[in-house]
């Protein structure tokens, strides 16, 4: 019994791995639904960032078919996840290229994965809407990227930079240890490079590291007037909580995604007064926002969406624009259709200029009440 | 003649062995780059197998920080030829040298303690100051921004850029690195090795030099780790300190669990198993992983031995299944 | 900036950390001691208490909404139960085969129990409401916080109460005979399957204990055990693997010890020192700090 159970294992196993030799899918894309894919991570340590991505864009389909569709066709998206692993996202990427004929793609929601993704999109030629935001990522020279969220210099550099104009001179700075906040931190000094001596603080933290006291009371030291704070949603919530709880009773500042309901819930009350910059705001009352931010509490079963969710959304909207204004769905006419023209979405303005970037300045808000408000 | 029987000592069936070069040109000519990439990936990972299972297979020392050699490797390799524009040839030499030499670093505090418990906790943390100091030494490695743009191998003056290249270069360097795995083997190092895994005490009293030979794996090991890591940064392009931690070990550790620990070929296959696994569960969406890992757990209860019964104590399991006789 | 408030703020922040470290640690500890195994996938148990408890609390499941203490306890028992099956279907067969093996099958258990967690949950998190008010309070230019005191107050309390169930209580002495001397105990009418599963109820219900005293103070996700546990799997190294007071010390100690160092050198710091703690135990005192002897065999 053993040896066979074991032969028949062997030629299972081998024959499962010869089988995706076979299976190919049909090239055929000028019929029947326009196939965008989605990669980012659903499952690991940053799967909440998926779960956004993934509500925004399906949201963004739903409505987009319910109104007829894009040249006469449906969307239909496809999930995947990369675990957020370069090596993995490439694989994603391959299979909805290669096996899902997808005519554009987007995601990766974190940076150091689209940096592999670059060079398929690259030899494969379709757009690619990553919502890393990395600077370097467009920095890479290749013409298939859009962008559809403002990287960190612009996100960091004018937080910094809107701090200082509004009379905060004392700027205090935590962030994390990964590319966000090294890149973030970077960008924070770079706008500030004419008045150094405004960052009072720099403490850095692990991603995942769940306590801050030490670092906090090293900020409480430098008696700042604002604590900015890049990181993970929920590591940035358990700072504010635990900064509170030290007595610091500074302003928190933070980039996009920090204002979002996951971060806020781990603060507690704490996030009251947070100021932001983001391009989304969900309490914008823009027609189009009010109505995007209604119904995607309705589909992701009582989230708030937050800057991924935007993103997610905006992305699948503009590659619809694209392609009806394009009037097909090569490639090229895509591309060139996202280039040359402007769309609106419910994170702002989109202009997409020759390396790529999409979004070049920021709205600024503030928490009242537990929901973001512009500030003004 | 002689040289192919100084391979194999009938551990694993031989026929898997002739199985890698024939799975490598079939996908070449197929030239689907979603399987082209997996298999790269795989035979990439092959070298990790490889390398985890010189140590913990034949050696018997558990080793979870097989992440700190490929990431040693994976750098030295990117920051030489980024950097100080070596040619890549040169550059993977000295990657598996110092790779080498991490291992040799890791090999006496590991040789101090007793018991699996402390070795895990020793690798896992060498491994985890490996990535610390790779995210933090800005300067050198740019930090968690990683390194981007990392050129492509050339042989002969053939750059190897697309994907069938990278099929026969990665194919081409893995049969090297296993032939040479199983003639360490079969060498009377290997027969050390396995002495010493065996019972230190017993290897102690027939007058091996345990501590030797423990070394001396862990730096085979390194190498092979770094050797894999220098392939990796330079397929990939791009390389980040994010990927190379405890994950990356244990993903080691599957592969040789899967493919047979102590079998060299066994290696392989599980690098590859492991490697095309998750994508044979893509389909099913938001069960991808949950099966996947299910599957990983059913196979260390029910298949110790691995998929073809490779693994240790499999040398009854050959007798009895491929020449019919008990 | 090294002012006696500041440092004793450090402290009283690390302990409270320190006291979860602490119980987690006695869970391996126990564990060890009693049934010679080691459960990589400990962690998950906490992430799994949490989150069932959290379940109740809010009243998500079939709309039961539960006060705390019995959601608390259903918490325990899904992580002594878990803990349990995790034994009986997958430690127990892959010990046999080898230390290496049940290193694989825990590693694949963690990634299974996050899978499936993030299935049911989703995989944003959500936050804990506390038990007490999580404003703190003020003494001498230290800031305290109620919900760490607790904490740290009821892992004491918990560890203590271990204590004495395994001194002073009849089937507490049978699980330690048993643990130290599994033939003789035998001989004496002690049965191993019964005191082995008690052991590890009780081991897994404290992991997930533990992990429930730390929702409120940061949030549940199902990534929340990973970090959590690896810091234990230190601390009761530390302390001296297998040994139960060595373990709740050595979380203390690495509790305490970290936040020193991360607020009086720098924030990298406090990562590099739960390594460099371990390189020296390792490396001078392998035992742990309150063991007699050489490192166990595994």
């Amino acid at each position: 019994m053993n040896k066979l159970l074991r032969m028949f294992l062997v030629v299972a196993v081998l024959s499962l791995i010869l089988s995706p030799l076979m299976a190919q899918g049909s090239k055929d894309v000028s019929t029947g639904p326009i196939v965008i894919g989605a990669v980012a991570a659903r499952t690991g340590d940053n799967a909440g960032l998926g779960e956004m991505q993934g509500y925004g864009a399906q949201l963004a389909a739903k409505e987009i078919n319910a109104a007829g569709g894009v040249l006469g066709r449906s969307i239909e998206l496809k999930f995947e996840d990369s675990q957020g692993v370069p090596a993995q996202a490439v694989a994603a990427l391959n299979k909805l290229i290669y096996r899902d004929n997808v005519v554009a793609v987007i995601g990766d929601a974190q940076s150091s994965p689209v940096l592999a993704m670059l060079p398929v999109i690259e030899k494969a030629g379709i757009p690619h809407l990553p919502h890393g935001t990395a600077p370097n990522i467009c920095e890479q020279g290749n013409p298939w990227v859009f962008r559809t969220r403002a990287n960190d210099d612009v996100k960091f550099g004018s937080l910094a930079l809107f701090l200082k104009d509004n009379g905060y001179s004392r700027i205090a700075v935590l962030h994390d240890s990964a590319d966000y906040g090294i890149g973030g931190m970077k960008s924070i000094k770079e706008a500030l490079v004419s008045s150094p001596q405004t960052v009072v603080a720099d403490e850095t933290f692990t991603p995942g590291d769940k306590d801050f006291s030490s670092q906090l009371l090293k900020v409480k030291a430098t008696n700042p007037d604002v604590l900015v704070l890049i990181g993970p949603m929920t590591d940035m919530g358990l700072a504010m909580k635990q900064a509170r709880q030290m007595g610091l009773t500074m302003k928190f500042a933070g980039g996009a995604g920090i204002e979002g309901s996951t971060t806020l819930d781990a603060a507690g009350g704490a996030g009251e007064g947070l100021i932001f910059a983001a391009g989304f705001i969900s309490s914008n009352p823009d027609p189009q926002v009010v109505s995007f931010v209604k119904s995607f509490i309705e589909i992701s079963g009582g989230k708030s969406p937050d800057d991924f969710a935007a993103t997610g959304y905006d992305s699948i909207y503009m590659l619809a624009e694209a392609i009806e204004k394009a009037g097909s769905t090569d490639p090229k006419a895509i591309e060139k259709a996202l280039r040359e023209n402007t769309f609106k979405g419910v994170e702002g303005v989109f202009d997409f200029d020759s390396t790529g970037e999409g979004l070049h300045s920021m709205q600024f808000g503030i928490i009242k009440d537990g929901v973001p408000a512009f500030y003004n | 003649m002689r040289f192919l029987s100084k391979l194999n000592n009938t551990k694993t069936p031989f026929w898997i062995i002739l199985a890698f070069p024939f799975i490598a040109i079939a996908t070449l000519l197929v030239g689907d780059p979603y399987i082209s990439h997996i298999l790269i990936i795989g035979g990439i990972y092959g070298f990790l197998a490889i390398g985890l299972n010189i140590i913990t297979g034949l050696c018997g020392q558990i080793n979870l920080g097989m992440a700190g050699f490929y990431a040693i490797g994976s750098y030295s390799s990117a920051l030489l030829t980024t950097k100080l524009g070596l040619n890549f040839w040169f550059a993977f030499i000295i990657a598996i040298l110092f790779a080498g030499v991490a291992g040799l670093v890791i090999g006496y505090p590991a040789l101090k303690v007793r018991g699996g418990v402390y070795l895990v906790l020793v690798t896992t943390s060498f491994a985890s100051i490996i990535q610390t100091i790779l995210t933090q030494w800005v300067k050198l490695t740019n930090g968690p921004m990683g390194v981007v743009g990392i050129g492509a191998p050339s042989i002969f003056g053939i750059k190897i850029v697309s994907l069938n290249q990278w099929i026969f270069f990665v194919a081409f360097l893995l049969l090297i690195a296993m032939i040479l795995a199983m003639r360490i083997e079969n060498s009377r190092v290997g027969r050390s090795l396995k002495a010493v895994r065996e019972s230190d005490t017993s290897a102690q009293s027939l007058g091996v030099n345990i501590s030797f030979y423990k070394i001396q794996a862990f730096i085979m090991s390194a190498a092979f780790g770094g050797a894999g890591g220098s392939l990796y940064a330079h397929y990939m392009t791009t390389i980040s300190p994010d990927i190379y931690n405890m994950n990356l070990s244990v993903l080691a550790l599957t592969m040789i669990v899967v493919g047979g620990v102590g079998s060299i070929p066994g290696s392989v296959l599980g690098a590859l198993i492991i490697a095309i696994l998750p994508e044979l569960f893509r389909f099913m969406g938001i069960w991808q992983m949950a099966v996947y890992s299910l599957l990983i757990v059913l196979f260390t209860i029910f298949l110790p031995r691995g998929l073809i019964g490779g693994g240790i104590d499999s040398f009854l399991f050959f007798k009895t299944k491929l020449l019919g006789r008990e | 900036m090294n002012s006696l408030p500041v440092i004793v703020q450090l402290i009283v922040s690390g302990l409270a950390i320190g006291g979860v470290y602490g119980l987690v640690a006695l869970a391996h500890s126990m564990l060890w001691s009693g049934v010679r195994v080691v459960n990589f996938a400990q962690g998950e148990l906490l992430m799994i208490a949490a989150s069932v408890s959290l379940m109740f609390v809010t009243g998500e499941w079939g709309g039961a909404k539960l006060p705390f203490v019995p959601a608390f306890i259903i918490g325990t028992l899904f992580a002594s139960l878990f803990g349990f099956l995790i034994y009986i279907l997958v430690i127990r067969p892959t010990t046999k085969t080898g230390f290496l093996f049940v290193i694989g099958g825990c590693v694949a258990v963690q990634m299974l129990l996050q899978s499936i967690a993030i299935m049911i949950w989703g995989s944003t998190g959500k936050p804990y409401p506390p038990i007490f008010p999580m404003t703190p309070i003020v003494i001498g230019g230290v800031y305290i916080v109620p919900q760490d005191v607790f904490i740290l107050a009821f892992s004491l309390l918990a560890a203590s109460f271990l204590w004495v169930f395994l001194t002073r209580t009849k089937i507490g002495t049978a699980m330690r005979a048993s643990s130290q001397n599994r033939s003789v105990a035998g001989l004496m009418g002690i049965n191993h399957l019964m005191t082995d599963a008690l052991t590890i109820i009780i081991a897994s219900g404290l992991a997930g204990l533990a992990g429930i005293l730390l929702a409120p103070k940061f949030f549940v996700t199902p990534t929340m055990g990973v970090a959590i546990n690896s810091k234990a799997f230190t601390a009761a190294v530390i302390g001296g693997f297998g040994n139960i007071p060595g373990a709740v010390i050595g979380g203390l100690l690495l509790g305490v010890i970290e936040n020193l160092a991360g607020g009086i050198f720098t924030s990298q710091a406090k990562d590099a020192v739960s390594f460099i703690i371990l390189i020296l135990i390792i490396m001078f005192k392998p035992g742990g700090l309150f063991d007699a002897g050489p490192g166990r065999k595994a």
